[in-house]
């Protein structure tokens, strides 16, 4: 039996004796049934009705199947520096030739010029210098890519429903920190209503606790 | 009467925090690899248009990999996108930016000014 989420306790709120029902029940047709429940559930979209509304029958995703989506964000930024750094070797080690390079010209033209023999054109730059920066920079610019912190859904929704099914860790930037203005859920207003409090649950939370103070004490 | 889009915000409305996100981490990358590409570019020994040519493909080829390693994977977790009718507009892209246009051309503008600054500067080092 899985955890019951918030958003089946939202539902069974719903479903109970005193039933709230969407006002917009169009809009819940539209984006509820295709977004896994993630639709914004805002205050005003409730409102009490006489009769029970019916069930909406919603799905979500786990949180260990969430997490199997997105990629640990360590492993990635290693993987991230070290790309970016082998390619700014790379880069380097270009620029440094191209560099050598214009310098052998200039000193070959000299020689030459004061041997007056015919003057040699100058040449281009190798071409395997050419490749190598371009190279390089494809790879730097992989590393960096890699390196850049995930988006976040901009639909209400979905974000809504990204922090229900992942909380903190899909908030996260690329040194594992949780972002700075990520304000936590939603909802806790309105799960923190008096009417809707699992107060078991919290007394034996708190029981739990001030066990492990007891056997701390000892 | 409020209109069209008046309504569409109120019906899925837009996190703004996500929104601007989304566009400084685009940006970021963007001015950053732009003075990547002057290096690139002033060691390849690039004048006048071959350069800032160099510079629009790179800056493409930028803002496509943005989109192959950082947008495009997370479609597959979100069956979100397919059903409704909102969303499903401009596909994934419409999930994390607002205009598609902008995220391929804001690329261009962004990062000019760096590329410039490198271009030249590199162009100066190694060709002294």
């Amino acid at each position: 039996m899985k955890e019951p989420s918030t958003w089946d306790r939202v539902l069974e709120m719903r479903i109970g004796g005193e039933s709230f029902r969407l006002s917009a029940c169009t809009q819940l047709d539209r984006c509820g049934y295709g977004t896994i429940g993630m639709w914004p559930l805002l205050p005003w979209h409730f409102s009490e009705c006489s009769q029970p509304v019916g069930i909406v029958v919603t799905r979500s995703i786990s949180k260990s199947t969430a997490k199997g989506i997105y990629p640990n964000s360590s492993t990635m930024t290693l993987i991230s520096k070290s790309i970016t750094g082998f390619g700014s070797l790379l880069l380097a080690h270009a620029c440094y030739s191209a560099q050598e390079h214009s310098a052998l010209q200039s000193f070959r033209a000299a020689t030459s010029a004061a041997l007056t023999l015919t003057p040699t054109a100058a040449t281009s730059l190798p071409m395997d210098i050419a490749i190598e920066t371009a190279v390089a920079i494809l790879v730097i610019l992989v590393g960096l890519v890699l390196g850049t912190s995930p988006m976040r859904p901009i639909q209400w929704r979905e974000w809504a429903g990204k922090i229900e099914r992942e909380g903190e860790d899909g908030f996260k930037d690329n040194n594992g920190q949780v972002n700075r203005d990520y304000l936590g859920n939603p909802f806790a207003y309105i799960e923190g209503r008096p009417n809707f409090v699992d107060i078991r649950k919290q007394r034996n939370e708190f029981t739990e606790w001030v066990k492990g103070q007891g056997q701390e004490q000892k | 009467m409020p209109s069209q889009q008046e309504l569409d915000f109120q019906i899925s409305p837009l996190v703004q925090e996500s929104l601007v996100h989304n566009t400084r981490t685009l940006h970021n990358l963007q001015s950053l690899t732009a003075s990547l590409f002057g290096v690139g570019a002033g060691i390849l020994g690039l004048e006048s248009y071959s350069g800032f040519l160099f510079y629009l493909v790179f800056s493409l080829i930028t803002t496509l990999l943005f989109y192959a390693l950082r947008i495009a994977p997370t479609a597959i977790s979100s069956p979100s996108s397919s059903s409704s009718s909102t969303t499903s507009k401009g596909g994934v892209l419409s999930r994390y930016f607002r205009s598609p246009l902008d995220f391929w051309t804001a690329g261009l503008t962004n990062g000019l000014a760096g590329f410039i600054l490198t271009w030249t500067l590199f162009y100066g080092l190694v060709r002294a």
